[in-house]
């Protein structure tokens, strides 16, 4: 049935009834994503974003997937329009694309875009952007903690068809699955992405049949607006000033100095300019981040303190500049690596926004969070199906406190809104066995709210050999307290041989040349590791929090007596 | 600490132009204002013998009331 309204004369129930119909799409792929997927990083972890765009590559929909994804994907997407053109998509087209040098991420980000028809015209994209596990490249996982370049983190692929008008394209599949180490994971995973696309493009045409393209266009164009207009509002409620704050990633796997990132943020009137141009120069290692992960973190950050009721969409970006140096740790030059950028130093950009605007308005900042995902890459043949695995495995850290509450406890860093993958899955798939999974007693920042804690997890390897990698950061430096509040305590990654009484650092025990960033160590049987991740920082001082508070940190473990 | 960088209707004379670089060659071109990789489109500005490109016009437009006072 179709909806006889004029398109310049939506109300606002039906705009928000349409902006919950293209939220709920999203969901929906989402869920068509969780269930059909082979990995666990998608069907536990949900690392993965689905995305709705307009023609002009302006997102219309997206729902509470990864914050980074979210942020990045309207460059992707208006990258691959541009450079493909609008007249090369066809119906049933879906293209694929991984390029960090064409508006992604970093490269385990890939995006799968298609194109929906409505008779002969095209109304809409619809794209998931999923981190797959493995795309070949120097270390098992590719999260090459010590990759110089980009070439050595895996295939890079340029925005082109992996099915053109609902075919398959052999050529490129062939080659994708010859590069990955587990095509079979490849295979079912860029399957339930393609899915998810199809369910959206279905729902989009019942939308369409429903309403009428120039009614929804008319309809998506405003709801970009109206959400413009909310954010120009909430950016003006914030005291105009420049504001400045800065942090660094302690070291980039290849040399043992930090690389600070650093911010000016002004504020003026109904618009925030990010400033980085101040930035150090980028990194010989892979913790560098790409233009679009900088922007996708400042407005992560600015959403943070913002009406969460904004609709998410390209509309609430426009307000918010970011300004950047080519060559510098938050604006990679080719061929530059960046994987970790996307993961680490994403999170300190967005902490570090949120640092600014404490100065601004301190009762909508939080303190510093962990920051890191603690990424830890294995990979072997598995004793029990003699089938080579790999497995990208990431930790919740401590969030910072707020002025209404203590820290959230071993959340996934701000820039992935992921899940924690359960130990009977994890033992189920992998070669290692979990001694111990637990929230670390002491390691949120002490204040009037306490920081969030991180965890400590203990596994001991069940295979002749794993060859692991890893990449931490937070490990030698905190997530800061807020207003008189404490630091959370440091991340921490040791290992232990078999015949060995004591833990030690990798770099110790096998000679890497950083301690949390490294690749392709071989473990054997028998050998455990403690993975620790970092705890957030406290909010205003200690002596105001409440006893009673205090009494139930203590009943719950979260701190030992003598922290009381 | 203010600084002003909005002056209402400032805008910069250009022109629209594609990125003349051939499928098979690997050139990237960086916005001149916030840094980010330009696909094909760019927004020229010539001032005298200098030509800047620019992702869109407003970021050039940021360029001339902010970036250019900042260096």
């Amino acid at each position: 049935m179709r909806k006889k309204t004029k398109a310049s004369q939506i109300d606002m129930v039906t705009l928000t009834v349409i902006n919950n119909a293209l939220v709920n799409i999203c969901r929906e792929m989402g869920t068509a994503m969780m269930r059909t997927s082979y990995s666990p990083i998608f069907n536990e972890a949900l690392d993965f974003s689905c995305v709705i765009f307009n023609p002009r590559g302006e997102m219309i929909g997206q729902a509470e997937f990864c914050p980074t994804m979210l942020g990045s994907a309207q460059y992707a997407v208006k990258w691959t329009i541009e450079e493909l053109g609008l007249d090369s998509f066809e119906r049933g087209d879906v293209i694929i694309h991984n390029d960090p040098y064409r508006g992604q991420c970093h490269m385990p980000e890939h995006m799968v875009l298609k194109p929906v028809f409505h008779g002969n015209q095209l109304k809409f994209f619809v794209a998931n952007i999923a981190h797959v596990g493995e795309i070949g490249g120097m270390a098992p996982g590719s999260f090459a903690a010590d990759a110089t370049e980009v070439y050595q983190e895996g295939l890079r692929l340029p925005p082109i068809k992996i099915m053109s008008r609902g075919e398959y394209v052999k050529d490129v599949w062939k080659i994708i699955l010859s590069n990955h180490r587990t095509p079979k994971s490849s295979w079912g995973d860029l399957h339930a992405m393609i899915g998810s696309l199809g369910i959206a493009e279905n729902r989009l045409l019942q939308l369409l049949d429903r309403y009428g393209p120039k009614f929804l266009k008319a309809a998506s164009d405003q709801l970009l607006d109206y959400s413009e207009r909310w954010m120009r509002a909430e950016i003006r409620e914030i005291p105009n000033g420049v504001y400045q704050a800065r942090d660094c990633m302690e070291d980039d796997g290849i040399t043992d100095q930090p690389v600070w990132m650093r911010l000016k943020l002004i504020v003026e009137d109904d618009e925030i300019i990010a400033d980085w141009t101040d930035s150090d120069p980028q990194a010989r290692g892979p913790i560098n981040a790409t233009f679009v992960v900088t922007a996708a973190a400042t407005y992560s950050a600015v959403l943070h303190v913002t009406n969460k009721e904004i609709p998410r969409n390209s509309g609430c970006y426009r307000p918010i500049r970011v300004l950047t140096e080519p060559g510098t740790i938050v604006n990679v030059r080719h061929p530059g690596p960046s994987v970790g950028g996307n993961t680490e130093t994403h999170p300190h950009i967005q902490n570090v926004v949120v640092a600014a605007l404490s100065q601004a308005v301190p009762e909508r900042a939080a303190a510093a969070e962990g920051a890191t995902a603690c990424n830890f890459l294995f990979g072997g043949i598995h004793p029990e199906t003699g089938e080579y695995y790999t497995n990208y495995h990431f930790e919740g850290c401590g969030w910072g406190a707020t002025v209404a509450h203590d820290g959230n406890s071993v959340m996934c860093p701000v820039n992935g809104n992921c899940r924690n993958t359960p130990i009977e899955v994890f033992e189920t798939k992998y070669p290692f066995l979990t001694l111990e999974y637990s929230m670390r007693r002491d390691s949120g920042g002490r204040g009037m709210h306490r920081g969030g804690l991180g965890s400590a997890r203990k596994l001991r390897v069940m295979a002749p050999e794993i060859t692991v990698s890893a990449l931490l950061d937070r490990t030698r430096t905190q997530a800061w307290g807020l207003f008189g509040g404490s630091d959370g305590a440091s991340a921490r990654l040791m290992v232990k041989k078999k015949d060995e009484s004591q833990f030690r650092t990798f770099s110790d025990a096998f000679g890497v040349a950083c301690a949390t960033k490294f690749t392709r160590v071989v473990l054997k049987e028998g050998d455990e590791v403690i993975i620790e991740s970092p705890g957030g920082g406290g909010y205003g001082p200690p002596e105001k929090r409440l006893p009673s508070e205090t009494e139930e940190d203590l009943r719950q473990g979260y701190i030992s007596p003598q922290a009381r | 600490m203010q600084i002003k960088t909005r002056t209402p209707n400032q805008r910069l004379a250009g022109y629209w132009r594609e990125n003349q670089t051939r499928w098979h060659e690997q050139i990237l071109v960086y916005c001149n204002s916030c840094g980010v990789l330009i696909p094909k489109k760019q927004w020229v500005v010539e001032h005298g013998k200098e030509q800047r490109v620019f992702c869109a016009e407003v970021c050039a437009a940021l360029y001339q009331r902010y970036r250019r006072k900042a260096k």
